[in-house]
């Protein structure tokens, strides 16, 4: 099978390592995986602020660049709930590119889930034995893709202790632009995340969306906490690469 | 009230620094988004409740003027007054010529929102009305000269310090009060007013078509008492609150207490059918019912934004929505805040005073989840969002920004050295692996109140180059 | 604005005309239920408790009435008010503390009920017995037959024949959680309720 990465616009400029792990998650799994460079954003920025033409446009684009491929796989559910969702509803009245995005969203898959779904694996060869992790489930993984239970169960096989903050499923106020359009709402909104985490007493936060785990983080510098932030993907694979 | 929904940045922040507001927010939404979370998982049908009463609400919505209809034959039947108001000058103009007929000194209210938005209380003082609000919330309200910033607690936004400085200085009450202190001098006070009032001013929660029926629900008994003790009893309603049957009413009564405070029953759900009947005891002899318009027809004419009508005002959007927790109710500017606020106020008021309000949220969809009615609230606010683009509301800034953005999303070469140049330059604004940059566009914003760690000089497709041949 | 200009405004916004079909409303499919136990008895004192009602069950009308007059006492009740009811009339003229020229000075209230609702505890009250006079005094006793329970709402409404003025479905006292969350029982209408149920 042939499996494409969409490393998403803000892994790819702000977070990296995040692809990176991602790649190497993927072929310690037997997954040839392939990365496909015309690839820009799913436009999500554009569609949440209310431009829908031109999230038509990017859209296109995206979809015409998975075309030859079996799955696509992104560590995100935020961009996977775009393309599996918003895709579809925003291409109705057109006949063939409906038909395209129905397509390319059934092949879509947010990175865990791939894991569990497709793979079919939950443990990954992963060791996270002695960490203390809290959850972050974001809102668009959770509401829109129903991604729940597959970072849990991968990292609690991975022998992780998972405490769950009173307000996991809480919107940590990244909301994409809504951050820089409304900045003192989404910060307050950081902040009382923070609250919650720091009343679990983990040693890292983790989360399926770098945008939310770059907005808490951002947060919690600022008010000088002290906490590990990591994407599960990379905690996963860092379980990989130096736990055994 | 002043409306200042076009304000709502301004109002949000001062709201975050309203250290008392907090206090009482984050107390007030924990604690209601807890009763409620409680209330529906003791029931085992939760999802066909939500299913059952939004395609209800969806039907009778899209078949009002027939219902209505029945509604109003009922109403005529029973002997009840039927008004219409197109507006809330003209509904205001009703209210006081009716008061001014019937020789009305003194009016008991009950809580009711529409009467918030058509500013009835300033109506009737301007004639010399008392009127007494009754619900204790807005009595509250009421004595200090404040607006509601709840749809169902009213006056959640006071401390209780706040609540016992107010009676002490418009009361008497003793300046260390208890609560139960406090509210038995607010009964005593409108008792008073109770017993000597000439009309009793209600809203409706459910308004029954097939019996003419209004519905009224409360804890309090201010209710019952607004709409048995005076001699008239009139009710004001938006034209949307119709359901269709008696037996509907089982399901929504299910449905409403507990998404609105936890509770599986209000202590009172009063269905009001005609004046007093001739031979009963007591009761009001002559009832008045008056639905407004002021706006509803153009939202009923919207095909998208008609779902917003709907609502049973139970607050639950409200509670779960992260941003109303955290700048509370007169943030809004209007009547109706949060979700539902943000949706109805542009239907209502245009989206041209109002069009910060759908920007008020980030989208995360606890709102939608929550609605009893199942009202699709986040779609409703993107909704808004795109025609604020289409009108031509949005910062010129801001479009042109997007533009910008979309035309290097669709040009991956422009993608490529347009970041790069991006990633290069913020090199030289970074001071211990984060950036300072305090006068840049929007990286300021972001600023103002969190860090922003400095992009890695490789971006991920330039390291790709190196990982691809790896296997 | 008068009927016809309202409804044609409602209409136009619809796009229908006057006399266009309708279907039926829709109905739902599965019956609404909630904690529908056998012992409707023990459910509606576990829900009426549960809203801070006191509840009292006894074997005939005689100990009711003798209840009741317990309750008075205790209360130390200066004068009562009542409605109509049939079932609590013999009871009322055994009681020794004077009837209230006026309803909103009696101490306490005394009624019967329509009907009674197990899975939330709640007394049907309807207006053609009276209405204040379980809604004034601070303290009102509902004397009832556990013949009259019935489930839910649902039953409850389904056996109303015709609308009196006033149904109200009463759940517990009088409340509010307005000052800063804080429960407080006993606002404007009673305070303290009391059912004696006859079963």
């Amino acid at each position: 099978m042939r499996v494409a990465l969409f490393v998403t616009c803000l892994a790819d400029q702000l977070f990296p390592e995040l692809g990176l792990a991602s790649v190497k998650l993927l072929r310690h799994l037997g997954v040839d995986i392939e990365f496909p460079e015309a690839q820009t954003c799913c436009g999500q920025p554009a569609y949440n602020a209310g431009y829908l033409d031109e999230t038509k446009e990017i859209a296109e684009h995206h979809i015409g660049l998975f075309t030859d491929y079996d799955y696509v796989v992104l560590p995100s559910g935020s961009c996977g709930a775009m393309v599996k969702t918003h895709y579809p509803e925003m291409f109705r009245e057109s006949a063939k590119t409906y038909e395209a995005s129905k397509d390319l969203a059934n092949r879509t898959y947010e990175l865990t889930s791939f894991i569990t779904e497709v793979l079919e694996k939950t443990d990954i060869g992963s060791n996270l034995s002695g960490k203390r992790v809290t959850y972050h489930d974001s809102c668009h993984a959770l509401r829109y893709m129903n991604i729940k239970e597959s970072p849990r169960i991968l990292l609690k096989t991975a022998g992780a202790e998972l405490i769950e903050a009173a307000n996991s499923d809480v919107c940590c106020g990244f909301g994409g632009l809504f951050s820089v359009k409304m900045p003192e709402i989404s910060a307050a909104m950081a902040r009382a995340k923070t609250e919650g985490i720091i009343e679990t007493k983990a040693d890292i936060l983790s989360s399926t969306d770098g945008g939310c785990l770059m907005n808490i983080a951002g947060s919690m510098r600022r008010e000088n906490v002290d906490l590990e932030v990591k994407h599960v993907v990379e905690l996963l694979w860092e379980g990989i690469e130096h736990g055994n | 009230m002043e409306i200042s929904t076009h304000n709502f940045k301004d109002n949000a922040r001062k709201a975050l620094k309203n250290e008392n507001l907090q206090i009482a927010m984050k107390r007030a939404t924990k604690t209601f988004v807890a009763k409620r979370e409680k209330a529906i998982s003791s029931l085992d049908n939760f999802e066909d409740l939500r299913n059952y009463c939004g395609a209800i609400k969806a039907h009778t919505i899209e078949y009002l003027d027939h219902y209505l209809e029945e509604f109003i034959e009922n109403l005529e039947s029973l002997g009840v007054q039927v008004h219409f108001a197109a507006d809330a000058d003209e509904a205001n103009k009703i209210v006081t010529e009716l008061a001014l007929e019937k020789n009305v000194k003194t009016v008991v209210k009950a809580k009711s929102m529409v009467t918030e938005e058509i500013l009835l209380n300033d109506a009737l003082e301007a004639i010399g009305v008392e009127t007494l609000e009754t619900d204790l919330g807005e009595y509250i309200l009421q004595l200090d000269n404040d607006f509601p910033s709840h749809i169902i607690g009213p006056a959640m936004h006071k401390t209780r310090e706040q609540v016992t400085k107010l009676f002490h200085q418009k009361l008497g009450t003793k300046e260390d009060a208890s609560i139960i202190e406090l509210t038995k001098a607010a009964r005593e006070a409108l008792r008073k007013g109770f017993l000597k009032a000439d009309m009793g001013i209600s809203g409706a929660n459910f308004a029954v078509a097939e019996t003419g029926s209004i519905v009224l629900v409360e804890n309090e008994g201010n209710i019952r008492l607004t709409t048995s003790q005076p001699k008239i009893h009139l009710a004001i309603m938006g034209l949307e609150k119709i359901i269709p049957r008696l037996k509907d009413l089982s399901a929504f009564l299910t449905i409403l207490p507990r998404s609105a405070t936890g509770q599986k029953a209000s202590s009172y759900v009063s269905i009001i059918t005609g004046p007093k009947k001739q031979n009963d005891p007591d009761g009001p002899e002559e009832q008045h019912v008056l639905i407004i318009d002021n706006g509803r027809s153009n939202v009923l004419a919207d095909p998208k934004l008609r779902d917003a009508l709907r609502c049973i005002r139970c607050g639950a959007c409200l509670n779960i929505c992260p941003v109303y927790q955290n700048v509370g109710g007169h943030a809004y500017g209007w009547v109706y805040p949060g979700p539902i606020g943000s949706v109805l106020d542009p239907g209502l008021l245009g989206l041209e005073s109002t069009h910060q309000l759908p920007q008020a949220c980030s989208l995360c969809g606890a709102c939608g989840e929550v609605c009893p009615v199942k009202i699709p609230l986040p779609e409703l606010l993107l909704e808004h969002r795109q025609r604020a683009v289409k009108q031509g509301l949005s910062a010129k800034a801001e479009k042109a920004g997007i533009g910008a953005f979309a035309f290097m999303a669709t040009h991956p070469l422009v993608w490529n050295s347009g970041t790069k140049i991006a990633r290069l330059g913020s090199q030289f604004l970074s001071r211990e692996g984060h950036i300072k940059g305090n006068y840049i566009p929007v990286l300021k914003e972001w600023l103002k109140e969190r860090d922003f760690k400095t992009p890695a000089q490789k971006s991920f497709r330039e390291l790709w180059r190196d990982l691809k041949d790896e296997k | 604005m008068n009927k016809a200009n309202f409804l044609k405004q409602v209409r136009s916004s619809l796009h229908r005309n006057a006399n266009d079909p309708v279907p039926p409303a829709p109905n739902l499919l599965a019956t609404i239920k909630d904690f529908n136990s056998k012992d409707l008895i023990a459910q509606f004192k576990e829900e009426f408790e549960a809203v801070s009602g006191r509840f009292f069950l006894v074997k005939t009308k005689k100990e009711a009435g003798e209840k009741a007059l317990e309750i008075i006492s205790e209360a130390k009740a200066k004068s009562f008010a009542a409605t109509t009811d049939k079932l609590i009339k013999t009871i009322i003229n055994k009681i020794d503390i004077p009837r209230a020229d006026k309803i909103s000075e009696a101490d306490i209230g005394i009624s019967s009920a329509h009907c009674l609702i197990a899975n939330t505890g709640t007394l049907v009250l309807e207006s053609s017995v009276g209405r204040l006079a379980t809604l004034l005094p601070a303290h009102h006793i509902a004397i009832v037959k556990s013949e009259q329970l019935l489930p839910t709402m649902a039953e409850a409404i389904e056996q109303v024949d015709s609308l009196p003025s006033a149904w109200v479905q009463a759940t517990g006292p009088s409340r509010t959680a307005d000052i800063e969350l804080t429960l407080t029982i006993g606002v404007h209408a009673p305070g303290i309720v009391d059912v004696i149920m006859i079963g």
